[in-house]
């Protein structure tokens, strides 16, 4: 079986992009509050931001997809 | 058979967008190499006398954020005087202030329960609570304020005394203290005001003078301090935060007792380093002698006072000891900081609220008005109720207490990059305190644990992280 993979290109105006940059920035910023709270020991600290990551990082897989689709 | 999958991103902007991630984690971990590749084992000076590299929103200024008036200070006595009503609640100083039968009838009345609460293997009361205690202050070496004088002098080696420029001299000893234990050091230049830190009467009794005479010496009755000796080494040694959260027991307090401890042996440690290079060092005759420490702390830029009347680092808020030393090795002096620390205890007033006794001040601003004589005047503070303090520990806690420690929000153990982030807040955003106070408490920060906990971690030697300055 052959796979084939098609690009199709997508005009996007630069500040989805910077959005998406500062999304990428806030998954990586609630990620790593969640692993270093539990280091530290504080359950509800790492509990919330663990809570926040997910929230964020599901927001914004379905954010892109309903763009793409809309595409 | 052919399957095509589709993914609507050309590939240029595929490749902007995987230079982006790529991107974004080096310049993470260019902003903050110990988050990517672990806690450095060392770093170099990078300044000529070895000052460490601090965060932006730590500021170095001419004049710290506590306001002296130093026309009323006046040298302190340590030792309570009954004439003077003046001096700590430490010791006889207790008695002096709530009266003798009082004294007794709370020692007396802290002693059954404590006796009370180890035949009931209460939390954080237990034997082996006990026992750890007596362990951190068995380690303790004696108090001197000459030191061991052991060490051989350059004179005994036939070499001259060590030379160098006060910057050298700085850097050196900042490599000694830190390898002796010490986390933050900061050093100052003694002048008439500042030499009101120092002590007119000792804990023990010892009158303190200044001298013209070239070389310390102590009597029956008085220390002599050369005014040669006008450099005051300042340095913290922390506490662990996880025994302090199971404040106020025996487990809490102990931490503290290892403080201590370590500080006399840096006391005795830097007494011979410092004689054998030719110079003198003048430590501690007692727990808490020489000079008042935060004070020393705050001029040589190790953090700022704070409601607790305690001084507050940066990097290891109140879970610290401050200690001191004088020597007449000439250091480049450090200068005083602001973070914000200061501003921030005007709003956010977590350890009055937490503290069991009330002896914190509520008030909305610093003060010139002392709240006792266990208070230096002079300066503007919240001063404390050291008496209403004192009471709760020897008649309720039986102990130490600590929960205005364990429960400040610079108490943290800086791992997640929120604490950074809130910190530069703090200092630069100084209208939001409200704001990081009641996140403090969201996140469920401050919150005491379990004496019986505190057996199940296996904490870093000592319970701290001197790293922490190298992450900066």
């Amino acid at each position: 079986m052959t796979e084939k993979i098609k690009f199709e290109i997508v005009k996007r105006p630069w500040y989805e992009w910077a959005l998406w940059v500062l999304w990428f920035f806030a998954l990586l910023f609630f990620g790593q509050n969640a692993i270093a709270s539990g280091a530290e020991m504080e359950a509800r600290a790492a509990t919330t931001f663990w809570i926040t990551f997910f929230v964020f990082a599901i927001g914004g897989g379905v954010i892109w997809y309903l763009r793409r689709s809309k595409e | 058979m052919t399957e095509t999958s589709k993914t609507k991103l050309s590939r240029r902007e595929f490749l902007r967008l995987a230079g982006l991630g790529v991107g974004a984690a080096a310049a993470t971990t260019a902003a903050r190499p110990a988050a990517a590749t672990g806690k450095p084992t060392a770093v170099k000076f990078s300044d000529p006398a070895g000052r460490p590299q601090r965060p932006w929103w730590v500021k170095t200024v001419d004049v710290p954020t506590t306001e002296v008036d130093w026309g009323k200070m006046k040298r302190y006595n340590e030792r309570y005087l009954p004439e003077e009503q003046e001096g700590s609640t430490r010791g006889v100083g207790f008695a002096g202030y709530v009266g003798k039968e009082k004294a007794e009838a709370i020692e007396a009345e802290g002693a059954a329960k404590m006796k009370e609460r180890l035949v009931n293997n209460v939390d954080g009361y237990t034997l082996k609570d006990i026992a750890l205690q007596s362990g951190m202050n068995g380690m303790r070496l004696p108090y001197s304020y000459l030191g061991p004088q052991k060490a051989k002098t350059p004179e005994d080696l036939g070499v001259p005394k060590w030379s160098g420029t006060p910057e050298e001299a700085a850097k050196m000893v900042r490599a000694a203290l830190r390898h002796m234990g010490a986390a933050t050091i900061g050093f100052l230049e003694l002048d008439e005001n500042t030499k009101k830190f120092v002590y007119d009467v000792d804990p023990d009794g010892h009158i303190v003078e200044f001298t013209d005479d070239p070389i310390a010496s102590e009597t029956e009755t008085h220390r002599y301090i050369p005014n040669s000796c006008k450099y005051a080494i300042v340095f913290t040694v922390p506490m662990s935060l996880e025994a302090m959260k199971r404040s106020p027991t025996v487990t809490g307090s102990q931490t503290t007792a290892l403080t201590y401890t370590t500080g006399t042996w840096i006391n005795n440690g830097m007494s011979e380093f410092l004689r054998g290079l030719g110079y003198q060092c003048l430590t501690e005759s007692t727990l808490n002698a020489l000079a008042i420490a935060p004070a020393l702390g705050v001029f040589a830029g190790l953090g700022e006072m704070s409601r607790l009347n305690r001084m507050i680092s940066p990097e290891y808020g109140p879970m610290v000891r401050v200690f001191k030393m004088l020597t007449d090795l000439p250091l480049a002096p450090d200068k005083p900081i602001d973070a914000g620390i200061m501003e921030f205890c005007k709003t956010c007033k977590k350890c009055a609220e937490a503290c069991p006794s009330g002896a914190l001040s509520f008030e909305d601003e610093p003060t010139w008005e002392i709240k006792g004589g266990w208070n230096n005047a002079g300066h503007k503070a919240y001063f404390e109720d050291a008496v209403k303090c004192r009471t709760y520990w020897r008649q309720e806690a039986g102990t130490n207490c600590g929960i205005c420690f364990a429960v400040c929000p610079f108490s943290k153990h800086d791992k997640a990059w929120i604490h950074t982030w809130v910190k530069g807040g703090i200092s630069a955003l100084p209208l939001l305190n409200s704001m990081w106070r009641s996140g403090d408490d969201a996140f469920g920060y401050g919150e005491l644990a379990t004496g019986e906990s505190w057996w199940d971690l296996d904490e870093p030697s000592f319970g701290y992280d001197t790293t922490l300055m190298l992450q900066k």
